[in-house]
């Protein structure tokens, strides 16, 4: 049931996703072909007003682009969570033989996938659109320099980029998986306010964020991560600090998760009134 | 057998001076046609949502099968909503795998056959049909599942007369001998010749439980012209 579920979640978001996305690595293809390919090359004359102008147009533009994706996938995921189980379709998506949980889970676990495939793909493009051959072979020549200036020294010095790769990934993850369940809770609260279903959902979420931000600068100041406490005396590499910051967050991510995926299942399951 | 459908001091209040429902007791035996009838706002589709969990009760017991509302009662209920509930994007086709995916007492053939028959295209979007042919679409994919319990919510309600033919027509053939249809309407003097028994509601409770045999024989007429009586405005 539950793979029948997150497949139909899936095939009414793609409608909508697969073409944004697409979208978004044509552009990214476009701007190699026509800005970056041609700019971020050997010949470049950095000073020239031509290049200035380029660069600058270039963030600008693929800036939009890449945060109008981005935008545009939890936007598809809140209206399919909101109208499939809150609105007439709820009628039919609420008399199916399956609980409230699992249509909680399915949810998340499809809206999970594409927050993790946006990212992916943005990456990805971000890859094409700056990754020429010329700005491959500067990194790679100077792949030290890079490692020093982001603090990956001491104890960290032997890590590969792939390990720090696979730990970037493992923590968007655990932060697609939480955006999500912010998300469905704030929308799960917002249907406890009878006459303004919608208008609760986004109070909610803003309440949900603001708390979630206050929690976590508090705990931050008391276990000393804040930027102001570090100790100019003790050598504390920059990457040391990242796995601090890093690791906190992501505890804080899922102890909240947790929280409000509770609070959206309970909801569900005990408030469920249909308009 | 067990009632398919008991209900016992039922309420459900929307706020503190408004019950929709009010200590309604109400008990349906299998294999019978059941006409719910009252007028607006007098608690007919607060009862069927009741039954589809799609509410929460204030207060009071239903079960359906001997059961409470949940994933069981809703396998072997089939709901049709008085409005359009299918996302208008999918097309027909879609309509029909998907019931066919989520209930194992789904008959495709019959679905198939019957919208066949209605001259009905099914690679058509749901949202491109007419009014009247999405109701009976709705119609057929709910009659095409081999239930316990049917509830139509205004199944006639929107569509032509000879449309309405039809709907009853398909109603009569698909159920089987041991299931109940629980069929709410207005549209009184259409459906009588259909029902073996009718629930009058009003102000949220039962006012009468009768057969329709029972009606004309003691009352000596029509349900329609019964109703009308009891209802006066």
């Amino acid at each position: 049931m539950l793979g029948k579920l997150i497949k139909y979640d899936l095939k009414s978001m793609n409608r909508y996703l697969i073409l944004i996305h697409a979208f978004l690595l044509l552009a990214s293809a476009a701007m190699r072909a026509f800005l970056t390919g041609p700019v971020l090359s050997a010949g470049t004359d950095w000073r020239s007003t031509e290049a200035m102008l380029s660069f600058t147009l270039f963030i600008i533009l693929y800036f939009i682009i890449v945060s109008a994706a981005s935008f545009a996938t939890s936007i598809v995921i809140v209206v399919r969570f909101y109208k499939n189980l809150f609105s007439g379709q709820g009628y039919l998506t609420r008399t199916l033989p399956v609980t409230s949980g699992q249509h909680l889970l399915a949810k998340t676990i499809s809206g999970s996938i594409w927050v993790i495939v946006n990212f992916l793909v943005t990456v990805l493009s971000i890859v094409i659109v700056v990754a020429t051959p010329y700005v491959v072979s500067q990194v790679k020549a100077n792949n030290s320099f890079i490692r020093t200036a982001l603090g990956i020294t001491g104890e960290y010095a032997d890590m590969s980029w792939w390990t720090i790769i696979a730990i970037l990934m493992a923590m968007m993850i655990i932060s697609a998986v939480s955006s999500v369940i912010t998300y469905f809770a704030s929308i799960a609260i917002g249907q406890l306010v009878s006459n303004h279903r919608v208008l609760g959902a986004i109070a909610a979420y803003f309440v949900i964020t603001t708390i979630v931000s206050i929690a976590s600068f508090i705990c931050m100041a008391i276990l000393g991560l804040l930027g102001t406490a570090m100790d100019p005396v003790k050598e504390v590499s920059g990457m040391n600090y990242f796995f601090d910051i890093s690791s906190f967050s992501c505890i804080v991510s899922i102890a909240f998760s947790v929280i409000l995926y509770i609070a959206a299942y309970w909801i569900m399951k005990k408030k469920i009134d249909l308009e | 057998m067990n009632p398919i459908l008991e209900c016992k001091g039922l309420s459900k209040k929307y706020t503190d001076a408004f019950y929709a429902l009010d200590n309604l007791d109400l008990t349906l035996e299998r294999g019978q046609i059941v006409g719910l009838l009252g007028p607006n706002g007098s608690g007919k589709t607060t009862l069927i949502k009741l039954i589809n969990d799609a509410l929460i009760p204030t207060s009071g017991t239903i079960l359906i099968d001997g059961k409470e509302p949940g994933v069981e009662t809703k396998k072997i209920v089939s709901y049709l909503p008085d409005r359009a509930y299918f996302d208008p994007s999918m097309k027909v086709k879609d309509i029909l795998s998907y019931f066919a995916d989520f209930y194992d007492n789904f008959i495709m053939e019959r679905a198939a056959h019957m919208l066949e028959d209605l001259d009905i295209d099914v690679n058509a979007r749901f949202k491109n049909l007419s009014k009247g042919t999405q109701e009976k679409v709705q119609l057929i994919l709910v009659m095409s599942r081999d239930a316990a319990l049917y509830v139509l919510d205004e199944p006639i309600g929107g569509v032509d007369p000879a449309a309405r033919d039809y709907i009853l027509k398909t109603i009569l053939t698909n159920y089987n001998d041991n299931a109940t249809v629980l069929l709410s309407t207005h549209l009184i003097g259409d459906i009588e010749n259909v029902l073996d028994r009718v629930v009058f509601i009003r102000q949220g409770r039962v006012s009468l439980n009768a057969t329709v045999d029972e009606i004309r024989m003691q009352q000596r007429k029509s349900v329609d012209a019964l109703f009308r009586e009891v209802f006066k405005c």
